[in-house]
C-alpha cells in the first residue's frame, strides 16, 4: 500500500512576527515546525506501515527549501521517503494553487491511501484535503478520529461531524484529513534520527509534474493579500475593586451590562 | 572558519530541543518539587536510545560527535537539571570506564544495558576529605587473591543510592598520592556493597545522590578497569576536558530555560501601564544575558570542536565551564530582579533555576581549583 | 448575475443557525450597494419550513429538497451547490467556517476551479470590490485579501463574526429539483450524536472557561449551571484538557477550538499563549483569578482578583438575577 502525507512547515506558535513596512509581507522569526496535525497523520501512516508489511509511506511538502526539517522529521519518525516540491519563485499560499500542485505529484506517484492533518496553524484554512480529493476524483474524509485499513482495500473512519460523530466506510484510494485524538504522535528514536540526519531529500521542481507554468505561478493565485495589520489592543484591564468578593462580582454585573452591553 | 551547525547537527538540535519540551520539560517542576528519581520518564526518555550517545553504532550507539554531545547536555539540562544529571552520568562518565576497558563479559552485562537505560551507573570520585584533591583519596584496594578487596566511603555520589553498578575510584597505596589510583566496577548484590546516606540538596533535585559504602567488597581482577596499574588519575584525564564542558554546557540550557522565562516575563507582566520589556532599565538586561550567553555558548562550543579536532582543549574545557557557569548564575540572578517578588515564591519557576544554576559551580571542578590550575598553567615554573 | 451572493444556509434540530443568519444580514449590506440579488441556499430534506424566516433576510431563497439530502454528506452536497453555481453564477458563495463548512467549501471550490478562503471573520466593500478579513498566526496578524475577479470566491465565516439584522425582506421562494449524485465508494455505518443538544462551543455567545485554578474535574459543576442560565458552553484549557478534567471538545486555544463569543469569563485560567490566541478575538474578555499576574489580565475587558470558589456562587446568583431582570 502507497501512503502519501502531505505537510507542511509552519511557524511556531512562539515565533515573532511583523510586518514589513510594504504592509504587503511579513518577516517571520526563524523558528518552523511540522504542522500540529499534520503530526497525527505521519503517526497514523507510520502506524499502518508498521502492522501490514508491504506499506511504504511517501511524505511530501510543497513550501521553501527550509521546509526539508519537517520532512526530516517525518523521517525520523520512521517516513521511508520524503520529497520536497520547491515552491522557490511560484505560488504557494493559495489553497487553489497549492491543491493543483499536490494532486499533481501524487498523481505521479500512485497512491493507495493521503493524509493530511485537518488545518494548517498558520493559516488555519482547511482546505487542502478536500481540494486535493477532488482535483484526484477520489473520495475524502474530514477531521478522522479513528482508522483502521487492515483488508487493505477499504478505510473504516470515525470523523468528527456536526454535533457528533460518525463512522464511515470508504474505497480506497481515499484522502483522510486528521483530527487530534486519532493518535499520539511519537518522540523519534535515536535510530530515525541518524537516519533522518543522513537522509537525502530529494529537492523536486514542481513544473515537472505536468501541470502548466502559468497554473502554478504567483499570477495564478486564486486570493491576493492587499494587506497586513496587527490586531487591535484592547484597552489596559479593568479590575474590579471592593471590599468584599460579592461587590466585586456586582460591580463587574454593572460593568458588562451599562458598559460592554453584554448581558 | 565556520561557526555554522551542520544540516544534522542543525536538525539534530532541533530534534532532541523538541523531544525535551514534549518530555521533560513539563516534568521539570513536578521533579524538583518531589525530589523523586522519576523513573517513568527515565524509563520513557531513556527507551529513545540517547543513552548511546557517544559510542560506536556497533554497539548501539549514534557516534555522536563532541558538537551534538554538547547540544544534548545543553538541551536536556534546559528542560531538568536534575534530570540530565542522571541521564548524563550513565551517558558519559558513569559508562566511559566501562567501554574503554571493560571485558566483553563485563560490557554485556553493564555497558549495553546501561546504554538503554535499564542499568542505572555511576562513578565515585568525592569522598568526605577529598573532592577536587583525587590525591588525598582514602578508598582502598588491596589485592586479594585473584581479584580486589576494597574498603571506603564515597560521598556526593550522583544515582549513587540507586544505581545498578559504579566505577568507583580508588588507591592502592595512600601514600602515593594520585600515583596509585585506579577504577574498579562495583555492582549492586556484590557482599559489603551498600548505599548510606541521600543527600537533600538546594537545587538539581530529583537526581538522588548520596553516599555508598564498601565495606570489604571483594571483586575479580577483571573488574579493575584499566590496562596498567597506577594510572587512573591518567585514564581521568581522556574525558576530563569532555566532563568540563558538558557542564558549561548544562550551565548554558539551565541561563537559557531561566533567560526563556524572564523574556516571557518581561513581555507579558504589565507595570505602570505598560510591558515591563517596556523599560529601558529592563531591557539592558536582556542586552547583557544575550551577551553573556553568546561568549559563553562560544567558548563551550569551540572547546567542543577543539576536542572533537584533536586540539589543545585543557584549559579552554575549563575556562568554559567555570564561564558558562558564571553565566549562568548571573542570568537566574537577573531572572529573580526581573521577576520581582514572585521569584521568591515557590509557585513559580525562577527559584528553581536559582537553585539549579549553584549546583553546577561545584561539578567538574571548584572555579578556585580551576583559576589556580589555568593560572599554573600559563605561567608555568618560575 | 454578476455580483450576485449565495449564502449556505446551516440548520440544526429544525432552526437556523445562527451563523447563516449572520452571513445573510452581512451579505445583504453588499448586495443592496451593488445592486444585486442575495440568494439563501437551504439543501435538505423536508426543509422548505425554514423559508419562511430565510425570506426575511434574502431576495430569493433556493429551497433543494431531496431525501438524499437528509443527512450533509460532500458528495451529494456538492454536486447540487455545483448545480446550483453553474446556473445562477453567483459571484461569492458565503458559509460558515463550521465543521459541515470546512468540508463542503474546498471540494466545492475545487470543483468550479474557484478561489478559497477560509475562517475570514470580516468583509468590506470597497468601491465594487469586496475585502475579506481573515486572521492569520493564531490571531498575531489580520490580512486583507480579495478574490481574483473571473473566479467563483468561495468563503468561510467564523461564527459570531457578524451581528444578526433582520431587513424584514420578503424574499421568494424557488424550489430547485437537482437530483443529488452520491459517491457509492463511501458509506455511513454509523452516526453518533454526542447527546447534547448544547450550542456548539464555537457558535456560543457565552462562554465560561475553566482553567487548572479549577483544582479537579468535580469543580466544573457550577460553570456547567453558569453556563446552561446563560445558553453558553463551558470551555476548558489545554492543561484541564491534558489532566483529562474535561473532554478534547471542550478545549479552547490553538490546538482545540478558536472561539469568539461575546462574551468569556476565564476562571483560574492563566492565560498562556496558546490558550489566549483561541479566545482572544472575544468580544468581551471577563478573567477571575486570585494571582494579580495572571497573563489573563493583559488579555481582559474586566478582572476580579480574588478566590474563584468565593466568586463563582456569587457571579451565579447575580446573573440570575440579571436575567430575570431582562
Amino acid at each position: 500500500m502507497n501512503i502519501i502525507v502531505f505537510l507542511k512547515q509552519v511557524a511556531d506558535t512562539e515565533a515573532r512576527i511583523f510586518i514589513k513596512s510594504d504592509q504587503n509581507s511579513l518577516e517571520i522569526e526563524n523558528k518552523y515546525n511540522m504542522n500540529f496535525f499534520d503530526e497525527f497523520a505521519v503517526e497514523e501512516a507510520i502506524k499502518i506501515k508498521e502492522k501490514s508489511k508491504d506499506a511504504q509511506v511517501t511524505v511530501c511538502t510543497y513550501g521553501p527549501k527550509r521546509a526539508i526539517e519537517a520532512l526530516r522529521t517525518a523521517i525520523a519518525m520512521g517516513a521511508d521517503k520524503a520529497v520536497l516540491l520547491n515552491s522557490d519563485g511560484l505560488e504557494c499560499d493559495d489553497s487553489l494553487t497549492v491543491s493543483k500542485v499536490l494532486a499533481a505529484f501524487a498523481k505521479n506517484e500512485g497512491l493507495d491511501l493521503i493524509l493530511c492533518g485537518r488545518q494548517a496553524i498558520d493559516d488555519e484554512s482547511a482546505s487542502i484535503g478536500g481540494m486535493v480529493a477532488e482535483f484526484l476524483g477520489v473520495p475524502h474524509v474530514s477531521a478522522i478520529l479513528s482508522l483502521d485499513v487492515t483488508d487493505g482495500k477499504t478505510a473504516r473512519v470515525e470523523s468528527e461531524v456536526e454535533g457528533g460523530k460518525e463512522r464511515v466506510e470508504v474505497h480506497l484510494p481515499a484522502l483522510l484529513t486528521t483530527q487530534k485524538g486519532l493518535n499520539t504522535p511519537r518522540v523519534p528514536l535515536i535510530t530515525g534520527v541518524m537516519k533522518a540526519m543522513k537522509a537525502v531529500i530529494p529537492d523536486v521542481d514542481p513544473t515537472i509534474l505536468g501541470l502548466p507554468r502559468e497554473e502554478i505561478d504567483p499570477s495564478a493565485a486564486g486570493i491576493r493579500v492587499l494587506s497586513y495589520e496587527t490586531p487591535q489592543q484592547r484597552p489596559p484591564v479593568k479590575i474590579l475593586e471592593g471590599e468584599t468578593p460579592a461587590e466585586k462580582v456586582q460591580g463587574l454585573i454593572k460593568a458588562l451590562k451599562e458598559q460592554a452591553k453584554v448581558l | 572558519m565556520n561557526f555554522a551547525l551542520t544540516e544534522g547537527q542543525e536538525f539534530f538540535r532541533k530534534t532532541i530541543a523538541d523531544t525535551v519540551d514534549r518530555m521533560i520539560v513539563p516534568k521539570a517542576r513536578e521533579i524538583d518539587e518531589k525530589d523523586e528519581f522519576p523513573w517513568e520518564l527515565w524509563k520513557d526518555f531513556t527507551g529513545l536510545g540517547y543513552l548511546g550517545l557517544r559510542y560506536p553504532e556497533q554497539d548501539g550507539g549514534m557516534n555522536a560527535d563532541k558538537v551534538m554531545c554538547m547540544i544534548f547536555y545543553e538541551e536536556v539540562a534546559r528542560g531538568s537539571v536534575g534530570f540530565a544529571q542522571s541521564v548524563i552520568m550513565n551517558i558519559l562518565m558513569g559508562t566511559y570506564f566501562l567501554f574503554r576497558f571493560g571485558s566483553d563479559e563485563i560490557q554485556k552485562r553493564c555497558l549495553y544495558p546501561a546504554m538503554k537505560g535499564e542499568k542505572i551507573a555511576t562513578m565515585c570520585f568525592t569522598e568526605d576529605q577529598s573532592g577536587s584533591d583525587l590525591g588525598a583519596t582514602r578508598t582502598t584496594a588491596v589485592k586479594d587473591g585473584d581479584g580486589w578487596r576494597i574498603n571506603g566511603t564515597k560521598m556526593w555520589i550522583t544515582n549513587g543510592p540507586i544505581c545498578d553498578f559504579c566505577t568507583v575510584l580508588a588507591t592502592t597505596d595512600p601514600g602515593k598520592g594520585l600515583k596509585a589510583l585506579n577504577f574498579y566496577l562495583v555492582e549492586k548484590g556484590t557482599p559489603g556493597f551498600s548505599t548510606g546516606q541521600v543527600i537533600e540538596k538546594l537545587g538539581c533535585r530529583g537526581t538522588v545522590t548520596g553516599e555508598l559504602v564498601f565495606d570489604n567488597v571483594w571483586v575479580p581482577n577483571e573488574n579493575l578497569l584499566g590496562s596498567e596499574l597506577g594510572k587512573g588519575v591518567v585514564y581521568v584525564g581522556e574525558i576530563l576536558d569532555e566532563v568540563r564542558l558538558m557542564t558549561g554546557a548544562m550551565a548554558l540550557g539551565v541561563a537559557r530555560g531561566a533567560y526563556a522565562e524572564a523574556l516571557e516575563f518581561a513581555r507579558k507582566r504589565i507595570a505602570f501601564g505598560q510591558p515591563i520589556g517596556k523599560f529601558q532599565l529592563v531591557r539592558e538586561k536582556f542586552a547583557e544575558m544575550d551577551m553573556l550567553m553568546n561568549a559563553a555558548r562560544l567558548m563551550v562550543y569551540y572547546g567542543a570542536w577543539l576536542l572533537e579536532a584533536g586540539g589543545e582543549s585543557r584549559l579552554i574545557a575549563a575556562e568554559a565551564k567555570m564561564y558558562a557557569t558564571e553565566v549562568c548564575l548571573k542570568v537566574v540572578d537577573e531572572l529573580t530582579r526581573i521577576y520581582g517578588a514572585n521569584a521568591f515564591a515557590y509557585e513559580y519557576n525562577p527559584q528553581r533555576y536559582f537553585r539549579d544554576a549553584r549546583f553546577l559551580l561545584y561539578g567538574g571542578g571548584t572555579h578556585e581549583v580551576l583559576k589556580d590550575f589555568i593560572g599554573r598553567t600559563i605561567v608555568g615554573k618560575v | 448575475m454578476p455580483n450576485d451572493i449565495f449564502v449556505v444556509v446551516e440548520y440544526k434540530d429544525g432552526g437556523i443557525r445562527k451563523v447563516s443568519l449572520e452571513l445573510l444580514s452581512k451579505a445583504r449590506q453588499v448586495t443592496e450597494r451593488l445592486g444585486s440579488t442575495l440568494y439563501a441556499v437551504v439543501m435538505g430534506h423536508a426543509v422548505t419550513e425554514l423559508a419562511a424566516v430565510l425570506r426575511k433576510f434574502s431576495n430569493k431563497v433556493i429551497v433543494v429538497d431531496h431525501e438524499e439530502l437528509e443527512n450533509y454528506r460532500w458528495d451529494t452536497f456538492t454536486s447540487v451547490l455545483e448545480k446550483l453555481a453553474e446556473k445562477y453564477k453567483p459571484f461569492m458563495v458565503l458559509g460558515g467556517s463550521t465543521v459541515t463548512g470546512k468540508d463542503l467549501f474546498p471540494r466545492v471550490a475545487a470543483r468550479l476551479k474557484g478561489a478559497i478562503v477560509s475562517d475570514a471573520v470580516g468583509m468590506e466593500l470597497d468601491g465594487t470590490s469586496v475585502r475579506i478579513k481573515k486572521p492569520l498566526y493564531g490571531g498575531k496578524i489580520v490580512s486583507w485579501v480579495s478574490c481574483k475577479e473571473n473566479l467563483t470566491a468561495m468563503i468561510t465565516f467564523r461564527p459570531n463574526s457578524f451581528a444578526v439584522e433582520n431587513h424584514n425582506l420578503t424574499g421568494e421562494l424557488i424550489e430547485e429539483s437537482v437530483d443529488p449524485l452520491r459517491d457509492p465508494r463511501i458509506t455511513v455505518t454509523g452516526i453518533d450524536k454526542g447527546g447534547s443538544k448544547k450550542v456548539d462551543i464555537q457558535e456560543a455567545d457565552f462562554i465560561i472557561c475553566g482553567g487548572r485554578g479549577m483544582k479537579g474535574p468535580e469543580n466544573f459543576d457550577i460553570l456547567e449551571s453558569i453556563a446552561d442560565l446563560m445558553g453558553g458552553r463551558v470551555g476548558a484549557s489545554r492543561a484541564v484538557v491534558d489532566s483529562k478534567w474535561r473532554d478534547y471538545d471542550d478545549q479552547v486555544g490553538k490546538s482545540g477550538k478558536t472561539v469568539s463569543p461575546k462574551l468569556y469569563i476565564g476562571c483560574g485560567v492563566s492565560g498562556a499563549l496558546h490558550h489566549t490566541m483561541g479566545m482572544d478575538t472575544s468580544k468581551v474578555i471577563v478573567a477571575v483569578n486570585k494571582d494579580p499576574n495572571a497573563p489573563i489580565f493583559s488579555y481582559a475587558d474586566y478582572g476580579i482578583v480574588d478566590d474563584l470558589f468565593t466568586v463563582l456562587p456569587i457571579l451565579k446568583k447575580e446573573l440570575e438575577q440579571a436575567k430575570e431582570e431582562t
